[in-house]
């Protein structure tokens, strides 16, 4: 695809008229809602109470285009691979599928994992994955949705079956490789989670050294009766990159999702979930950590809709914001009419390691019903000098303290992940990335 | 005698706290009746029929003053503001502010991003000036309208009393227009200024063009530069430096004429190392049809200097379906312009059919400190979005947030609240905490915080919980032999005692005595 396009905007509508509709990841009828959204072309402002606190200005300012797989020194795919080791690996470049580096997507068929590509699906499978897209209803309905939804012409539909424990992880791995152009990438993946059945899922989105890209990725999934989750979300992608995704889940009835997010790199990131239940006696758990420096701007959005009584959900997200990054928070737990004997909370602490960083927090209730447990809570600040303190009367440096005890503010969130490498490498990560904080610092 | 009458006083205003509380008033005989028939057809538990007799309260203090009323043409243009600006004697200055207020009013849009619906005000459809056709001031109480008197009366504050009311001034006013003011010469003697804001652009224009619209600009937001065009009156105070105010100065406002927008504006101003406390309370008489108030206040507290400011607003709500009732879009912010100033508000929210209303205090000067206590109530179908913006821009300055919520019947109540701490504030500190009590399951109880962190020395800390009154404690009043009503009373002043306790004693100490006394004495 040529470029001849100047903005963002001009990329987006070049897109709308190219490719076949065989090209797509969903079908035309699905589309055409969002081609008209998109034809509009109206970007969220920050006069939007929802992206109030994250400027479009300079993703809106790029021009992108589709780039097919360009050649990849394999080693860093070994690399990344070694995250989640014992996993069934799959390998998207650039947006796209890549088969030559993903592992058979039948893998796990006999295990009842089914696997295929969004642009190859039989009308039965097209239907059940579809109708998990147009279940959900994304409070946040900004255009990047439906630019997923619209121009996406790549994407898996992970379908478990019911009544089994699917034992080998699911690692995605997204890759932009691209240096010079910038690069764009949009998967939609949808996840559906049969009755009783279990899966793991590790979305690792990376770049090679200084690519350029936008990822506009989206992510539907459903769990039906009784099934669980685990998903884990890495954003370690390039200074060059900006992300902007939505996830979308449906939790049926006594379904359990455990959600961990990770955003450590890009250049900005806007990362929305969106949970629903839909049936009574579920549970949710949210966690993450954001951590920024340089002129980062990470914005993590959570959205918590309590449909339905009896469920359970737990939001613990932290921020360290250093140098001149921006963190935001903006968390919504919303408890309908009817929804009783919810019980919901949310955390979002933050940590401010330098004096040009700056957090915008919002933690939301909405309550609807009476026999509810709710509650919410913030803080913002600087380590603790006390602390700092004790820790130098024990003959520590100052930058050792403060390394030890910002270190012990992550930990408290990373521990929770089950996966153990994957817990390592998230672990040396937020290390490597705090001793470079405290080194330029220093 | 007076003592009776100030219990009276301190009844309406807390009206639904003191329906709940033990040894306040009798239930309604009606709804007694109403609920005991209730029994025999439905069998309700004890919890819901308590629910519903609150639900189902009617607004007591409905009633039409009949005074003859001076209106202007309906709608509003150019022509009107500077009748109003004429009609008030205003210098020239006040009428070009007006003017160009109003100018920049005609280029804004109502704002819509507040948890709130409501029918679209016609703003060419409202009264922007009325008062009282009693051209003569009156110099004393005789020649006030015996009228008026008896409105003071039913609503239990008359006049004559309130001189012997420990120690307030009223600055009384009814729909716009001040009708009296008391203990005059002894604020006169410590060269304090409390007089109604149309006689202060009067008889201090300097004061007033130095300190008018600077905490509160003209552009500041749709409601405020309507406001800031066609304000009718309100309240002025300025305590000259290192005075203390020696009374807690009130100011009672009114709306009274159907379809008469109140534009009220107040400015006090506290000067270096000076106190004073304000109290402002209101009523409104009954009507179907929505009355709107758009009011301004605006408090300037130099070094050292101190400004509490305490509200109890008990406008009409609406019946109980949702028919009528005031909308009250109010901008109240106050200045901490000096070192170590402090600025507290206080409010009681339990009327208004919409209220949309949040005072802030911008914390410029070092070591200043702003707080904010309120306790919200809405029932029926009252919508309440109310909350606080504590800017910090000093160095040192702190900020305390305490927000109870009550929502009860189909009505909704949101907290939203900003804090904002710039890069210069450096040690900024705030806790806030935002707690919702659910009574029913029909209501909403929302919490939207707003937190803007741009230095890293500050400790911002904002916890929120939402909860209901439970049927464990309930049962265990029960079991001490209280009736349920009553002790859904007591867990909900219990529940907002913290708030209560900031009032001044001239508004609390009798409801605060009762309550406390009923709650402590039984709990314990």
């Amino acid at each position: 695809m040529t470029e001849v396009s100047t903005n963002f905007k001009d990329c987006i509508q070049d897109q709308i008229h190219s490719g076949d509709d065989t090209d797509f990841a969903l079908s035309p009828e699905l589309r055409s809602s969002s081609l008209a959204i998109l034809n509009e072309g109206i970007f969220p402002t920050r006069k939007d109470e929802e992206w109030r606190y994250t400027p479009l200005k300079d993703i809106l300012g790029r021009k992108f285009e589709f780039i097919s797989n360009d050649k990849l020194n394999p080693d860093l795919l070994v690399e990344h691979k070694k995250v989640v080791p014992d996993a069934q690996h799959i390998v998207f470049i650039n947006g796209e599928y890549s088969a030559e580096f993903s592992d058979d997507l039948t893998q796990q068929a006999n295990a009842g994992l089914a696997i295929k590509l969004m642009t190859d699906l039989d009308p039965t499978d097209r239907q059940k994955a579809e109708n998990i897209i147009q279940n959900s209803k994304l409070s946040d309905n900004s255009i990047f949705q439906h630019i997923a939804l619209g121009l996406s012409q790549s994407g898996l539909f992970i379908d478990a079956t019911n009544d089994t424990e699917i034992a080998k992880p699911l690692h995605l791995l997204f890759l932009s490789s691209t240096a010079g152009s910038t690069s764009f990438s949009n998967p939609v993946n949808i996840i559906h989670i049969g009755q009783n059945s279990s899966l793991k899922i590790v979305e690792q989105f990376v770049s090679a050294q200084d690519a350029q890209a936008v990822t506009i990725p989206a992510d539907y999934i459903h769990l039906n009766k009784g099934s669980s989750l685990d998903f884990y979300k890495l954003g370690l992608e390039s200074e060059g990159t900006d992300h902007i995704s939505n996830t979308a889940v449906e939790l049926s009835e006594s379904a359990e999702l455990n959600m961990h997010q990770y955003l450590l790199g890009s250049r900005l990131t806007r990362s929305n979930s969106e949970i629903t239940f839909v049936e009574p006696g579920a549970q949710a758990k949210l966690c993450g950590i954001f951590l920024g420096n340089k002129s980062q701007h990470l914005d993590i959005r959570t959205y918590m809709d309590h449909a339905q009584p009896n469920c359970t959900s737990d939001q613990s997200f932290r921020g360290i914001m250093n140098d001149r990054s921006r963190g935001v928070f903006n968390g919504m737990v919303l408890v309908r009419e009817h929804a009783q004997n919810t019980d919901a909370h949310q955390s979002n602490k933050n940590l401010l390691l330098s004096r040009d960083a700056r957090i915008d927090t919002k933690p939301q209730l909405e309550i609807f019903a009476d026999d509810v447990k709710c509650t919410h809570g913030a803080t913002i600040g600087e380590l603790d000098e006390d602390a700092l303190f004790y820790l130098q009367s024990r003959g520590i440096s100052k930058v050792d303290a403060a390394l030890m005890l910002t270190h012990a503010f992550a930990s408290e969130i990373t521990q929770e992940i089950q996966i153990d490498s994957l817990r390592e490498y998230v672990q040396h990560k937020i290390a490597n990335r705090l001793r470079h904080i405290q080194t330029t610092n220093a | 005698m007076s003592i009776v009458s100030s219990c009276q006083f301190l009844f309406f205003n807390l009206d639904f706290f003191v329906q709940y509380a033990l040894l306040a008033m009798n239930m309604d005989r009606k709804n007694q009746i109403l609920n005991s028939e209730n029994d025999k057809n439905i069998a309700l538990s004890d919890e819901q029929q308590t629910i519903q007799n609150i639900t189902n309260q009617d607004y007591k203090y409905g009633f039409v003053t009949d005074i003859e009323m001076e209106e202007f043409p309906l709608g509003l243009n150019e022509n009107i503001v500077r009748m109003i600006s004429a009609k008030k004697n205003e210098p020239e200055f006040m009428t070009e502010w007006r003017l160009k207020a109003y100018r920049h009013w005609l280029k804004m849009k109502e704002p819509k991003w507040p948890k709130l619906h409501y029918p679209e005000v016609n703003f060419d459809d409202l009264y922007y000036y009325a008062a009282p056709k009693n051209e003569n001031a009156p110099k004393s109480l005789d020649e006030v309208d015996p009228e008026l008197i008896r409105t003071f009366d039913k609503l239990g504050v008359p006049l004559e009393e309130r001189e012997l009311l420990a120690g307030v001034a009223v600055d009384a006013i009814i729909d716009s227009v001040s009708v009296a003011t008391t203990f005059k010469n002894k604020l006169n003697e410590l060269g304090i200024i409390f007089c109604p804001m149309s006689e202060a652009i009067q008889d201090h224009p300097d004061l007033i063009k130095k300190y008018l619209g600077t905490v509160v600009p003209y552009t500041d937001n749709f409601y405020a530069t309507l406001n800031s065009a066609v304000f009718s009156d309100g309240s002025f105070v300025y305590i000259p430096p290192g005075i203390r105010c020696p009374m807690e100065l009130s100011s009672y406002f009114r709306i009274n004429a159907a379809k008469t927008g109140q534009f009220e504006r107040t400015l006090i101003i506290a000067d270096k190392g000076s106190y004073v406390s304000y109290l402002e309370g209101c009523t409104a008489p009954m009507r179907d049809e929505n009355q709107l108030h758009a009011a301004i206040v605006e408090l300037i507290a130099m070094e050292d200097a101190e400004i509490k400011y305490s509200t109890v607003q008990n406008w009409y709500a609406g019946n109980k379906e949702g028919v009528g009732g005031i909308y009250n879009f109010v901008t109240k912010r106050g200045l901490c312009a000096g070192n170590h100033s402090k600025i507290s508000w206080t409010q009681v929210e339990t009327g208004s059919a919409v209220t949309w209303k949040y005072p802030s205090c911008i914390l410029k000067g070092d070591y200043s400190v702003g707080e904010f206590y309120s306790v919200a109530l809405t029932n029926n179908f009252q919508q309440a979005d109310t909350g606080t913006k504590m800017i910090h821009q000093g160095r040192n300055t702190r900020s305390l947030i305490i927000s109870k919520g009550i929502s009860a019947g189909k009505s909704n109540n949101a907290y939203r609240g900003l804090v904002k701490v710039s890069s210069k504030a450096e040690n900024a500190r705030n806790y806030s905490q935002c707690d919702s009590l659910l009574i029913g399951d029909q209501c909403g109880a929302h919490t939207y915080p707003y937190m803007e962190i741009e230095n890293p020395s500050a400790q911002v800390e904002h916890e929120a919980t939402t909860s209901k009154v439970s049927e464990d404690q309930i049962f265990y009043l029960n079991q001490r032999g209280i009736s349920t009503e009553d002790a859904v009373g007591m867990i909900v002043s219990g529940y907002a005692r913290e708030v209560f306790q900031q009032l001044p004693m001239e508004f609390a100490v009798e409801a605060q005595a009762l309550m406390s006394l009923s709650l402590e004495g039984s709990v314990g």
